[in-house]
Formats: C-alpha cells, sequence, structure tokens
C-alpha cells in the first residue's frame, strides 16, 4: 500500500508534505491539514495556524511529563498533547487510511502572537511514521514520493 | 462526520494544494507575507493574516473543508524545522 506524498518547492530546494484530516476529542473542525514529511521531528505535531483552523481549544489540553517545551524553527512552543486521535489519509487507489495514535503535539507559542508562526507548517514526524509501520520513500531526482507498507496477507 | 465526507475533503483540499504548489512561485512574488486561501483551484481570497481570513470564512458560512490556506512566508525569510 502507498500514500502518495507531494513534493513541492519553496526556498528554491523540494520538500515533501502529506494531506491528513486528524480526529480527536477536543478538536472541533477536523479538517484536511498540510503535514511537513520530518524525519527530524519525533512527533506528528499541529503548529499554531493548524491549531486555530481546526478550532482546538488549548486550554483544555494536557502537558506531557516530558518535553513540555521544545524547540521548533527557532522559536520556543509548549507541547500539549491531543490524545486518542485518528490521522486520516487517501491512498494510491483513492481509499481512506486510518492510523491510530495515542497522542498527537499540539504547539503553542511560549512568548508571542500565535500568528506570528502562520507560516509555519504542522509536521508528520517519527512516531506516525513507526506507529503507521510505514518506510518513507523520497526521490527528488525522479519527483517521487510516498509512505509504503506492504500489504497484509 | 461520515468517512465519505472526510474522504471528499481530503480529495478536493489535496487538489486545490497541488494547484497551488504548481504555481507557488508566482504566487509568492505577488503575495509575500499574505494569507491566500484556495477553492477549485482559484484563489478565492487574500488576507493580511489567517484569522481574518478564517473570520471571513465564517461570516459567510461557508464550509472550508476543502479550501488550502496558506501563509506565504516574507521574501527574505526562510526557515528550517
Amino acid at each position: 500500500m502507498k500514500i502518495p506524498l507531494r513534493i513541492h518547492k519553496q526556498f528554491d530546494e523540494l520538500m515533501v508534505s502529506a494531506t491528513a484530516i486528524i480526529k480527536a476529542p477536543h478538536v472541533r473542525r477536523p479538517l484536511p491539514l498540510e503535514f511537513l514529511v520530518d524525519t527530524g521531528s519525533p512527533w506528528i505535531a499541529l503548529a499554531p495556524r493548524d491549531v486555530r483552523k481546526t478550532n482546538i481549544p488549548i486550554s483544555v489540553l494536557k502537558k506531557p511529563e516530558k518535553y513540555v517545551t521544545i524547540l521548533f524553527a527557532g522559536a520556543k512552543f509548549w507541547r500539549y498533547l491531543l490524545e486518542n486521535a485518528s490521522v486520516y489519509l487517501v491512498d494510491e487507489l483513492g481509499k481512506m487510511v486510518k492510523i491510530d495514535l495515542p497522542t498527537v503535539s499540539v504547539l503553542w507559542p511560549t512568548k508571542g502572537k500565535p500568528e506570528e508562526f502562520d507560516s509555519i507548517p504542522s509536521v508528520l514526524g517519527c512516531d506516525f511514521i513507526t506507529i503507521g509501520e510505514f518506510h518513507l520513500h523520497f526521490d527528488p531526482n525522479n519527483a517521487t514520493a510516498f509512505l509504503g507498507k506492504p500489504e497484509k496477507q | 462526520m461520515p468517512e465519505e465526507t472526510l474522504l471528499k475533503d481530503l480529495k478536493d483540499y489535496e487538489r486545490n494544494a497541488e494547484w497551488f504548489s504548481a504555481k507557488y512561485a508566482e504566487i509568492a512574488k505577488k503575495y509575500e507575507g499574505k494569507t491566500v486561501a484556495v477553492k477549485d483551484q482559484r484563489i478565492v481570497t487574500v488576507k493580511a493574516t489567517l484569522d481574518e481570513t478564517l473570520k471571513e470564512f465564517e461570516l459567510k458560512k461557508e464550509d472550508i473543508n476543502s479550501i488550502y490556506i496558506a501563509t506565504i512566508p516574507e521574501k527574505a525569510i526562510a526557515f528550517i524545522l
């Protein structure tokens, strides 16, 4: 099974993004979001712009026991947890794929206004790839990118 | 929300995202620092901020589920995550 990823150019270089919907308690407006595929991130994480798009009330979310503050794109953020989340994506055949995650990280700036960070994307990090049992393929020279996994017998 | 609706939203959104990606250089040059909304493969709104964009759709009672919304970084600024 393959989930196609979108290759796009920003800052003169190629990057890879996925489109996904997050459903979880406290996600008041589950809608498609763009996630930069980022193996430098331990977690799938929602950037402040997508927290506002999905209308997640930060005040009701818990902070984790470990790694409460993180540095991301040169700024410091609080990390909150969206628990019991499901991530929905579309595979190459146009079928829905659902991955259940114990938590999705939610980022909120420790200082400044959230709108100052609206250019910063949400990220699809290593926990998603690991729990989803995916491998990541990215070949910029041949313009191919996808998340793949063997079909179950 | 039924899964068929989620699937349709994902596919429509992806089409808008692909259109935006293909035209990124042109759009970024024109709308540096602005928030752009793409629906049915065309720009429908350009605002100074995301919050203004969301408010406009809310006032129009327009469903934003398939709309691709992006804030263009200022030209001189790149970010490394």
